[in-house]
């Protein structure tokens, strides 16, 4: 079997300020998830409150065991974790 | 050191060594202060790293979740083959660290870490919380780039610097010196995994051109060593282990990058640095 | 929020360049030099040479400390700040700005190469020295050459130093013609 790792989506509609909430980023025994601003501008401090500025993404995936803590911890119920055979059924 | 040690020496000693350890070479952290435009080129926009998550070993890793092992390593093969005609991070001691902050690496300031704000969303805010340090005439410019340098910044003198180091040693972080713009050394950073890009990156996927081993390995002096496992949990590169057999700790110097928070950490001075080059395997191992 | 790009220049200010380069740029030298040795042909001795280009140098320096200071800008404000902190800030860097300034203004460089700066001192070089070019021009090859003009660059060094109270030798490491660039350092006395 070759070894694959749960799907994750993440939905920016009800994700929008990862980088305030910071639950999923925390609780990620291997740390999966990354977050970046959208976009760097010069003289200017990103508001970690406004939404869309700051964009969550799960980056290191080969390392997500499908544990649910992060769906679990989401407040805004914004992420899925599931198995790819699960996604297609 | 003759031209003669180049084989051993690695990628940037030998380009930026100037015959000795690159980050020992000054001339890495000379920095004008000032530039004026030249007509017709544009400024290079800062991106603050967010090109990562579009970046190949982004793709990468998603091929590797979903299976496809062969993309990966083609992936990884070719990010290497680029990442090998530039200079990158390298681990350091903290010895090191302490002689570089004292003599050539000024100016210095404390600031966030950019790795752990990534992937925990940490927020450092003052001293009491930074855990980088940014080198160069670079930090006269910090508010040109507020969220890079977000939480702010705090110039150091050098024993505050030598403290700093001290106090992240203490508390298991591994050091290395971060280079900008090819050869230009602008950060001095204290590390851990899973939360550091550039461990995070070699150790899990391989980018060996991303952090260059240091220039040590660490041995343990068995005369010395009582076997009272200080020194365990310090190492991050899965070098250093409990040997049941011998009842002491065992260094796997192949594994080893000499950071040296093994033998920080010991109270009898029962681990040494020896230097990759004594090794005749080892001084080809970066 | 706070921009600071706003409120704030980082960078020198183009009407303080154009001003030096207008009395310290090569063709102010030119000038000079004909004024003081009637130009080509002449062969001013080397003594007498040697002390138009210190003077030269010194008075340069000066006008750049005056003028970079009418002209303040982010990074130096900056600099000052963490200096009155962090006291082994000042070395070498406030004085790195005016020769900085000095050479930005007048030479045709975009930005000075640093060899190093640190607390041991300032190591700089000039690759396409925009005076020895205006020297030649002037003087002839011959008189360029001696390089008498190497004076200008060590009492301009000299000066970004002692003005603010760092007694500094200015040594002169590389010099053109023979040299692709001249190169300077100046180290704590």
């Amino acid at each position: 079997m070759i070894p694959v790792n749960p799907v994750i989506t993440i939905d920016r509609e009800r994700c929008t300020t990862p980088f305030d909430c910071k639950r999923c980023l925390r609780v990620c025994p291997p740390a999966v998830f990354a977050v970046h601003a959208a976009k760097i501008v010069r003289g200017v401090e990103t508001d970690r409150t406004e939404p869309g500025a700051y964009l969550l993404a799960a980056v290191y995936r080969d390392k997500c065991t499908g544990c649910m803590k992060c769906v679990e911890v989401c407040p805004v119920g914004a992420l899925t974790v599931a198995m790819p055979q699960e996604v297609r059924a | 050191m003759g031209r003669e040690a180049l084989d051993d020496m690695c990628r940037m000693c030998e380009w930026l060594g100037d015959g000795d350890i690159w980050y020992k070479n000054p001339r890495n952290y000379a920095n004008r202060m000032y530039k004026l435009r030249e007509p017709g080129k544009k400024a290079t926009p800062f991106t603050g790293g967010a090109e990562g998550l579009a970046s190949g070993l982004n793709r990468a890793i998603q091929a590797k979740a979903d299976g496809d092992l062969e993309t990966y390593q083609q992936i990884i093969k070719e990010i290497n083959e680029r990442d090998a005609t530039r200079p990158g991070g390298q681990v350091l001691p903290l010895q090191d660290c302490i002689d570089l902050v004292r003599d050539i690496g000024t100016p210095v300031a404390a600031m966030h870490c950019i790795c752990r704000k990534t992937t925990r969303a940490e927020e450092e805010q003052s001293i009491n919380e930074y855990s980088c340090l940014g080198l160069g005439t670079g930090m006269f410019k910090w508010e040109r780039w507020p969220e890079r340098y977000r939480g702010g910044v705090q110039f150091l003198t050098p024993e505050q610097a030598a403290e700093f180091l001290e106090y992240w040693d203490q508390r298991g972080m591994v050091h290395m010196v971060m280079q900008e713009g090819g050869d230009f050394i602008g950060g001095l950073c204290n590390c851990d995994y899973p939360d550091c890009v550039p461990i995070r990156q070699r150790v899990d996927y391989g980018l060996n051109y991303r952090l260059t081993k240091g220039e040590n390995i660490c041995e343990v002096d068995y005369e010395r060593c009582n076997g009272c496992g200080e020194c365990l949990g310090r190492c991050q590169f899965n070098a250093l282990k409990y040997e049941a057999t011998i009842d002491k700790p065992n260094i796997d110097p192949m594994m080893c990058f000499g950071c040296a928070l093994c033998m920080t950490a010991c109270n009898r001075q029962a681990i040494r640095l020896v230097p990759r080059r004594q090794y005749a395997a080892l001084q080809y191992v970066w | 929020m706070t921009s600071a790009e706003t409120r704030y220049s980082f960078d020198l200010a183009e009407e303080m360049a154009q001003q030096l380069e207008q009395e310290f740029g090569p063709e102010a030298l030119r000038g000079e030099l004909q004024k003081a040795f009637g130009g080509g042909g002449a062969s001013p001795k080397g003594a007498q040479a040697d002390s138009f280009f210190t003077d030269f140098g010194r008075r340069w320096m000066q006008r750049t400390i005056e003028l970079g200071e009418q002209y303040t800008d982010r990074t130096y404000e900056t600099l000052k700040d963490a200096a009155k902190k962090v006291e082994t800030l000042s070395f070498p860097f406030i004085s790195q700005r005016f020769i900085e300034i000095a050479y930005l203004s007048t030479q045709p460089v975009y930005s000075l190469p640093i060899v190093e700066n640190s607390g041991r001192g300032l190591t700089f070089r000039m690759p396409f020295c925009g005076h020895f070019k205006a020297i030649r021009e002037g003087m002839g090859e011959e008189f360029a050459d001696q390089l008498h003009c190497k004076n200008a660059c060590l009492a301009a060094c000299q000066t970004a130093f002692e003005h603010f109270g760092f007694s500094v030798a200015v040594a002169m490491d590389a010099a053109v013609p023979k040299d692709e660039y001249c190169q300077f350092s100046i180290r704590r006395a």
